[in-house]
């Protein structure tokens, strides 16, 4: 057959080849290229970075430790190290000799205890079959017991011989040592001297990241074995995570890059000072215990590196800020219990910055992160971080139960906020602390009694205008009905609608008003009225001036936050005269709870003559030119629009037509006043007849916080000027959007086109910056986040109790007056002398027993305790329950129980009567009278003190001696001189009366007392020990107190019957009055 | 620069791209059939319908640019005529429609889409449909042009040559498979997969979209009854598959191109793949946005967008719009029309047998001719379908709301 | 998207030869150290004492002298009532005149305290102790001044309880029983304040005010409502005087090489 011939080939073998070795190289390129990919993580440089830092503090504390250590020390050992070499070498062949028998010794003890130890292996099992044996009464039972019982003698005899051999080895030992001893104490010394510097080489080892087995371990692919830079996490089994189909616990991997999160020592520099100072002030106050002084002296050496430090360590390596609060493992919060994300939110599990959720506070901060870190906002987390102004909003989630968080300053301000201008009227907040509040307005049920509808009308058309301070919001001609956006033909019809609906509102209220006829009060003087406004205390809740000087010495308007929270409690005075009728108010003031059972107002138990007195002062405070204010009648035209408007639902076109025919506009105005009432949710403040039961109108605010962001509505909003002219920023996310509501309510309508009744509703507030940002911070704490039962602060039966009593503290503004738990005594800014200022409640539990408290909150009069006071404790008129559950709040506050023993029933005479000189000898009575004072214009009752008197019904028993050690720490700003100064150093009580005891004024007392010592040396031991004498006074005051406390009485006299079924007289003066004549309308009755 | 981004947002709505597409399919077919000859009684026939589109257009203003494009079309096919095939003219195409969607990457609106990870290989994959019928089609003309003058395909020349398995065929497989796992690791490193947030039952994404394979399907829904769009075709896409190489008995091109030969088969299946299948898969990546919305390529896919939803029923269109009475209670009486509309198409396949595609019954024989001829009737009801909803706004034909039976 | 993922891939490598050479983005850790300077400085300007020129200062000191006159006849002062305790009442045989506006018919004002409000530079050391005497249930003295550091020796010469309780904002407020006569402690302010109010809680009329200051230039006006502000380095100060009842008055002064300079104030009752 014919050869075949040869077959080209399709391609160019060369070419191919070629494109195979290339493309194969590709590959190999880009499968390192993989490797790396996966390998470089950011985290990783962090981990390396932190390393660096470490690396270096610890070079610094190694050359600060090596100069610690004394060089010529170190010379002398190498002295004398030698010293005992040659003094060995000298016993050489002894030495050699002991160390054989050692040697020899050591291998017989093995032997003996392996043959012990063996020998007791086969007894056991020995013991076991025996037994066996013996149970199932098998044959040839007995032998093996009997084998048993030889074994046992066998490990005796063994155990003996241990002994005797582990005896004579022990001798070898010590004999070989006690040649060597010398040396061996000489390395002992050595190693102390060196043992922290050998420390921190030892650490500086560990931070080493050019060492060959560091690299080695973090080698790409190499690394899964045991990598030394490794992602870190906490697991929260506590914390939980909403995953939506299923509730996980957090996984917290931010201590990944921030290393040093919990590790002292890596503070920023402004961090460090602060901390010195506070640590430092902390020592000056003694307020750090005994044993804990060391430990912070050395971390205060630790900071002030830090503090001096040239260079200042950034995020994310820096400590905790709060370490003593967080994180740390003594704080409160654990990072093994609460983790990050607990509070902080963002994604716990990742390890990128970008994916973390990190937030910037601030647009610069925005960009640096956009640079350095690739930042940008993550469209799909749902829960990033806060931004820096409202981390504390996490503490909501577990301490909801809390009237105040302590330390959340910010938060207790909002809550306290969203509680006194009644957030909660129109916004359901399924929260313990915005349950059952008190209605925030004033009861309207009889407002015809206590105002006219003139006033009213111009009231409602812009609060503001008649009080800058007031709480009450504006619902009319705002920006979405009157503003810029709005045009010009839109806004007429605006402005008269909104009119219509405030002439409503009055018509309705005045016609549904119950008219009590109250009896003038006797006539009073306005010079006394003010006095007694001035010294009873009414500028604890009330204000009574319109403008203020700035720092700058210029006049302005006051505005609410010139004043504490507490002060804006109570509406401001100026212009009741102008609002109020004499006679409503006198018995107003007389008892608020006549006119108003749940009245906000306590009972300041006014005589007759003082409410007159009062009542004449505060009708002269007029604001004649508000009244002159003018107010159009209401458009007819606007009123029956807004009427059909609301009558279209229920019915058709002609339906309505004929109703609204037949309406007179009076009725037309008590119609629409209703369904306006009904949709502005007047009701949520106000206790309004015919709304007892209407349901709030707000949305629901339960977990506002955790509200998907596409559930908000942004409007056309970026930048918006808020009413008082300044300047708002809107981002997309969440916390601006609420901050911006709160800001200015109606701002997302800016631009749209909207129905008049489908405008927003929300009433302004005029909150400033920091009042919205407080609200925001709390709204944006009411999650749906979850964590375990056991984390809820103050969940215990009696926790709760206890905040129950703290709500009534906050909610009758008891800080008004008092200090309670370091806030509060609002009232010390019109009070010159501080001698007068209502006492300070910080250490009541600790001080007072409970069921004087009790009886004291019950009737304030049951023991005049300071009477030089010109504030009275007013009478809250509390019921038994609200009265033990302040009580037990104080005392849980102390953490002291609610009852007492009955402690000091008898002090030991000869104490008291130790205590009795003592108590001359300090001059007590000079300020503490030991009998009922006469106020006589002799006896100047500003400096007086508590009546020691009723000390033993009113103090505990241990809280007196303490009180007379250290009343300034207890109360800082006491009246009550430190007599017991302590000793700068050591902290101790020093005692002025050694000193004075030798005095020649003294000597008296000197005889005196040492009548009750058996020697001088005792005597003056016993002087010389305050805390004793602290005793021997307490003990002198419990003999000289009263035994018994007059019984509570209940000073109420009965308010007249409250009849709210009084039918309104028809017309209503509402509708007679001038400005209110609704143009061509038919008042009925004429 | 906006003139046009507004232009090619009219023409890709669905109604405009879907009927141009069809039209310029219908003439490439014709294209190869006779070279794009204008003059011919076709020809004529395929540019009266682009002048009567155009003119329709001064009542519906859309159709106007569609009658323009349409002709523009017509026109460039016909001046190049078989140069169409010559590669230096596809490369220009291809490099043109790069370019153009190069220069369209710079708008925002259309970046924000095209460059989302999961659209890259749809948008690679117009590409690649677009190059590969070319090649095929102009592989087929060659072909075609061969046999009419006496020759043979050159597949067949080539067969008779012979090659060694190693390495003509095997070293080349491997090259490939190295350079695709090139592509792909470079590929998943540049785009991977974006980490979202975790699944809410509450909080459904918008849009939401099915994997992009089932696109077509759910563009399907817009037009169709749920049950028929989403179980009763897809069903008959699958069978009818499976179907065809026992309708199709053609022995011609097997082994090598040609488009003449079996126009008929490969005009009909050309049709469903890419009109009637990729280019609904296109449409549901590319421009249906938030609320399942249409939006051009270049325009922002607002979630506020609103579309009046005004379709009507056909009985609504007969007893109300037509007859003026209100619509009868029982939906037999109800629906009727609809009924017996669907009776009829469903009935065409004999009314075909004896008319139109009488050949095809005869060469087929009844039973591959009605399968075929139901499958394909079938096929055409979807077009059929979008185009009433385009142009009467018609919801269903057939609509028995107390059986949920819809068509 | 792309880009970023490329250029991490880069950042792969260059870790890699982080690890190997331990190199690289040294300061990373540590903020940029301009940032430093000013809280340095900030931090700096906590203690106005720094700087040198204080024996230069010392050598060609001036000195001020002024007159402080009270405009407008005040009301007449009230006596204090010390029935409240015998002790005190023994201390006066005549009626005691509150100290808060002392005048004599001249118009000229007591208990002004004038200081220099703008002194930056050395300021030379205390050595002894101010004085705070408690006689005759009164303040001695009832307006003055202490420097930063200074010991402050608070004594109670009376045979009857005083406590001292000092009422600063920034320093650190105390409150000390005294019931010893002849018995004294020693208190140190190391903050500058102007004024630290002290009272007696057992006295309610006992009143005094000590301005701490952080140099030695202050004076307080006499019974002729004079005062004297010695050695005081030339250069242009702010002057403040001080009144506890008609508020505070401030002027420029320029004290050349040992000039004698003169100033007067002059206060307006009501």
């Amino acid at each position: 057959m014919k050869p075949q011939e040869p077959i080209p080939h399709n391609y160019r073998m060369s070419t191919l080849n070629k494109v195979f070795a290339l493309s194969s190289l590709a590959l190999l390129a880009l499968v390192g290229a993989m490797v790396m990919y996966d390998y470089a993580r950011g985290w990783k440089r962090f981990q390396l970075e932190f390393l660096r830092v470490q690396r270096d503090r610890i070079t610094q504390q190694l050359e600060v430790a090596r100069r610690a250590t004394g060089e010529e020390q170190l010379r002398a050992l190498d002295q004398r190290m030698r010293e005992g070499e040659a003094d060995i070498a000298r016993k050489r062949a002894e030495l050699r000799e002991a160390e054989d028998t050692v040697r020899e010794w050591e291998g017989r003890h093995y032997r003996a205890d392996q043959d012990f130890r063996f020998a007791k292996a086969v007894l056991d099992s020995l013991r076991y079959e025996a037994e066996v044996l013996a149970l199932r009464k098998a044959r040839g039972w007995e032998g093996k017991q009997q084998e048993f019982r030889e074994q046992e003698t066998r490990v005796e005899r063994l155990k003996l011989v241990l002994e005797d051999v582990s005896a004579s080895r022990d001798a070898a030992l010590a004999r070989r040592d006690g040649i060597l001893s010398r040396i061996a104490e000489i390395e002992r010394e050595k190693k102390d001297l060196l043992a922290d510097v050998e420390l921190l080489e030892k650490q500086l080892a560990t931070v080493d990241f050019k060492r060959p087995e560091f690299l080695l371990l973090n080698m790409p692919l190499l690394d899964f074995v045991s990598p030394t830079l490794k992602v870190e996490q906490v697991v929260l089994n506590d914390m939980f995570v909403d995953m939506n189909y299923m509730v996980v616990p957090r996984v917290d991997r931010c201590m990944t890059c921030h290393k040093g999160i919990d590790r002292p020592g890596f503070e920023s520099r402004e961090e460090a000072q602060r901390l010195i100072a506070e640590l430092e002030g902390k020592l000056d106050g003694f307020q750090i215990a005994p044993d804990r002084i060391a430990d912070t002296m050395a971390r205060i050496e630790q900071l002030r590196p830090i503090a001096e430090a040239r260079r200042n360590l950034r995020n994310p390596y820096r400590t905790h800020p709060r370490l003593d609060m967080f994180v740390g493992s003594a704080s409160p919060h654990p990072l093994l219990e609460y983790g990050c994300t607990s509070c902080h939110r963002g994604l716990d599990r990742a390890t990128d910055f970008a994916r973390a959720g990190h937030t910037p506070s601030s647009e610069e901060q925005q960009k640096r992160w956009e640079e350095h870190y690739g930042w940008k906002r993550q469209p799909f987390l749902e829960s990033p971080m806060h931004p820096r102004q409202y981390f504390e909003a996490s503490c909501i989630k577990c301490h909801s139960g809390e009237v105040r968080v302590d330390e959340a300053d910010r938060i207790s301000e909002g809550t306290q906020m969203i509680e006194l201008y009644g957030c909660a009227g129109c916004h359901k907040i399924d929260n313990w602390r915005f349950q059952d509040l008190r209605k925030p307005g004033p009861d309207l049920r009889g407002i015809a009694e206590k105002t006219s509808p003139e006033w009213t009308v111009r009231w409602l058309t812009n609060p503001k205008d008649f009080r800058a301070t007031t709480r009450m919001p504006s619902f009319f001609y705002l920006r979405n009905m009157v503003g810029p956006h709005i045009g010009p033909a839109e806004r007429e019809s605006n402005e008269k609608k909104q009119n219509a609906e405030i002439q409503a509102i009055v018509a309705y209220l005045f016609a549904n008003s119950t008219r009590r006829g109250w009896p003038e009060g006797p006539s009073g003087d306005p010079a006394r009225g003010a006095a007694l406004v001035d010294t009873v205390g009414c500028y604890g809740c009330h204000v009574a001036q319109e403008t203020v000087t700035d720092s700058a010495g210029a006049v302005r308007t006051a505005n609410r936050d010139d004043f504490p929270l507490e002060r804006n409690y109570g509406f401001n005075l100026v212009g009741t005269g102008t609002k109020t009728r004499s006679d409503w108010l006198f018995h107003w003031l007389k008892n608020p709870r006549n006119y108003y059972q749940q009245a906000p107002m306590p009972d300041l138990r006014l005589t007759d003559q003082e409410a007159a007195d009062i009542t004449a002062w505060l009708m002269s405070l007029r604001k004649p030119d508000f009244m002159n204010m003018p107010v159009a009648p209401a458009d007819r035209a606007a009123l029956s629009e807004l009427s059909r408007s609301y009558m279209i639902t229920s019915m058709t076109e002609r339906e309505t037509d004929a109703r609204l025919a037949s309406m007179t506009s009076q009725q037309q105005l008590v119609f629409l006043g209703q369904r306006t009432i009904e949709k502005y949710g007047c009701f949520g403040c106000h206790d309004i007849k015919g709304f007892e039961d209407a349901k709030p109108i707000g949305t629901e605010l339960t977990i506002e916080g955790s509200k998907n962001i596409h559930l908000f509505d942004f409007g056309f909003v970026h930048d918006f000027e808020t009413e008082s002219g300044e300047h708002e920023h809107v981002l997309h996310t969440v916390p601006s959007w609420i901050y911006a509501k709160v800001r200015s309510p109606r701002v997302f309508d800016d631009q749209r086109e909207r129905g008049y009744h489908d405008k927003l509703k929300m009433p302004n507030f005029f909150f400033t910056r920091n009042e919205a940002e407080a609200v925001t911070g709390v709204v944006l704490g009411l999650t749906k986040d979850r964590v375990a039962p056991e984390r809820i602060a103050a969940r215990t039966s009696e926790a709760r109790v206890a905040q129950e009593g703290r709500k009534l503290v906050s909610q009758n503004n008891c800080r008004a007056c008092h200090v309670v738990d370091g806030h509060g005594g609002a009232i010390a800014q019109t009070v010159e002398d501080p001698g007068m200022l209502p006492p300070d409640l910080g250490p009541e539990g600790s001080r007072v027993q409970s069921d004087w408290l009790f009886a004291f909150l019950k009737d304030p009069t049951v023991m005049a305790l300071r009477p030089w006071l010109g504030a009275r404790m007013p009478t809250f008129h509390f019921s038994d329950g609200e009265a033990d559950k302040i009580t037990r709040y104080f005392a849980a506050d102390a953490n002291v129980p609610t009852f007492e023993t009955d402690d000091g029933i008898s002090p030991h005479p000869q104490s008291a009567a130790v205590g009795g000189i003592v108590f001359d000898m300090l001059r007590c009575a000079q300020c503490h009278p030991t009998q009922a004072v006469a106020a006589t214009a002799e006896a100047d009752l500003a400096s007086l003190a508590p009546n020691l008197q009723l000390s033993r019904e009113r103090l505990r028993h241990d809280w007196v001696p303490d009180w007379i050690l250290r009343p300034n720490e207890i109360v800082p700003g006491t009246r009550m001189p430190t007599n017991f100064p302590r000793n700068a150093e050591t902290g101790e009580y020093e005692s002025p009366l050694t000193l004075a005891i030798g005095s020649p004024q003294f000597a008296s007392y000197r005889q005196a007392l040492l009548q009750h010592f058996r020697s001088e040396e005792e005597m003056l031991q016993a002087l010389a020990d305050a805390p004793r004498i602290s005793h021997h006074l307490r003990d002198y005051i419990w003999t000289i107190g009263i035994r018994s406390m007059p019984p509570a009485r209940d000073p109420v006299e009965e308010p007249p019957p409250y009849t709210p079924e009084t039918p309104p007289p028809a017309p209503a003066p509402g509708v007679q009055s001038t400005s209110l004549r609704v143009p061509g309308g038919e008042t009925p009755g004429r | 620069m906006e003139t046009i981004k507004n232009l090619v947002n009219l023409l890709s709505g669905a109604a405009i791209s879907f009927l141009l597409l069809s039209f310029v399919f219908g003439f490439v077919v014709y294209f190869n059939l006779m070279d794009g000859n204008l003059r011919t009684r076709v020809g004529k026939i395929f540019l009266i319908i682009g002048v009567l589109t155009t003119l329709a257009g001064f009542i519906f203003a859309p159709l106007f640019f569609l009658g323009l494009a349409y002709l523009a079309c017509l026109f460039l096919l016909a001046h190049l005529g078989p140069k169409l095939w010559d590669p230096k003219v596809g490369l220009i195409i291809l490099v043109t429609s790069l370019v153009g969607f190069a220069l369209s990457m710079f708008d925002r609106d259309f970046f924000l889409i095209a460059a989302k990870p999961d659209n890259v290989p749809i948008a690679a994959m117009i590409f690649l449909l677009g190059f590969f019928t070319w090649v095929a089609l102009g592989k087929a003309y060659k072909n075609d042009q061969q046999i009419a003058s006496g020759g043979v395909p050159w597949e067949k020349t080539e067969s008779d040559e012979k090659l060694f398995t190693w390495p003509d065929l095997v070293y080349t497989e491997l090259l490939c498979m190295i350079l695709i796992t090139v592509l792909m690791i470079i590929w998943s490193m540049a785009l991977p997969a974006p980490l979202e947030e975790p699944a809410n039952p509450t909080t459904s994404p918008n849009p939401a979209k099915a994997p992009w394979y089932f696109l077509g399907l759910q563009e399907m829904l817009v037009y169709f009854d749920p049950w028929l769009a989403g179980v009763f075709l897809p069903t008959l896409i699958v069978v009818g598959l499976m179907a065809i190489p026992y309708i199709d008995t053609n022995p011609k091109g097997n082994g090598y191109y040609s488009f003449r030969e079996r126009k008929w088969e490969i005009g009909v299946f050309l049709y469903g793949f890419l009109v009637l299948w990729s280019f609904l898969i296109i449409t549901g990546t590319f421009l249906r946005g938030p609320n399942w919305n249409f939006f051009g390529p270049f325009e922002y896919w607002d979630p506020n967008k609103l579309v009046p939803l005004v379709n009507v029923n056909l009985s609504e269109l007969i007893w109300v719009k037509l007859f003026g009475v209100a619509l009868p209670e029982f939906w037999l009486v109800r629906e009727i029309f609809g009924i017996a509309l669907v009776l009829g198409y469903v009935a065409l396949p004999p009314l075909m047998a004896r008319t139109v595609f009488r050949r095809f019954y005869l060469k087929m024989g009844p039973p591959r001719f009605y399968v075929g001829a139901m499958l394909f009737l079938m096929m055409l009801s979807l077009p059929i379908k979008m185009a009433l909803r385009w142009l009467f706004n018609l919801k269903y034909l057939v609509a028995i709301q107390e059986y949920f039976f819809n068509i | 998207m792309t880009m970023k993922r490329f250029l991490t891939i880069l950042l792969a490598a260059a870790i890699t030869t982080m690890i190997a050479c331990g190199g690289g983005g040294e300061t990373a850790a540590y903020e940029e150290d301009e940032e430093l300077e000013e809280i340095v400085s900030a931090g700096g300007s906590a203690t106005a004492a720094s700087g040198g020129g204080a024996a230069a200062a010392v050598a060609n000191a001036g000195t001020i002298t002024g007159a402080v006159t009270l405009a407008g006849n005040p009301a007449p002062q009230s006596t204090i009532q010390m029935g409240a305790d015998p002790a005190c009442q023994a201390a006066h045989s005549s009626p005691v005149h509150a100290q808060n506006v002392v005048v004599n018919p001249a118009g000229q004002l007591a208990n002004v305290f004038v200081y220099v409000k703008d002194f930056r530079g050395a300021a030379p050391k205390p050595t002894e102790p101010a004085i705070l005497d408690q006689r005759g249930c009164q303040y001695f003295p009832h307006v003055g001044g202490v420097q930063v550091g200074q010991t402050l020796r608070i004594r109670n010469s009376d045979p009857t309880l005083h406590n001292v309780h000092a009422m600063p904002k920034v320093n650190r407020e105390f409150n000390i029983g005294q019931p010893v006569q002849g018995m004294t402690t020693d208190k140190v302010f190391d903050k500058p304040e102007v004024m630290v109010p002290f009272k007696c809680d057992v006295h309610n009329w006992m009143s005094s005010y000590l301005a701490v200051l952080p140099h030695p230039y202050f004076g307080t006006s006499n019974e002729q409502g004079s005062f004297q502000i010695a050695n005081l380095p030339p250069g242009t100060y702010t002057l403040e005087a001080w009144h506890e009842k008609f508020g505070t008055q401030t002027q420029q002064v320029t004290v050349a090489p040992n000039e004698q300079k003169q100033v007067s104030f002059s206060f307006n009752a009501s």
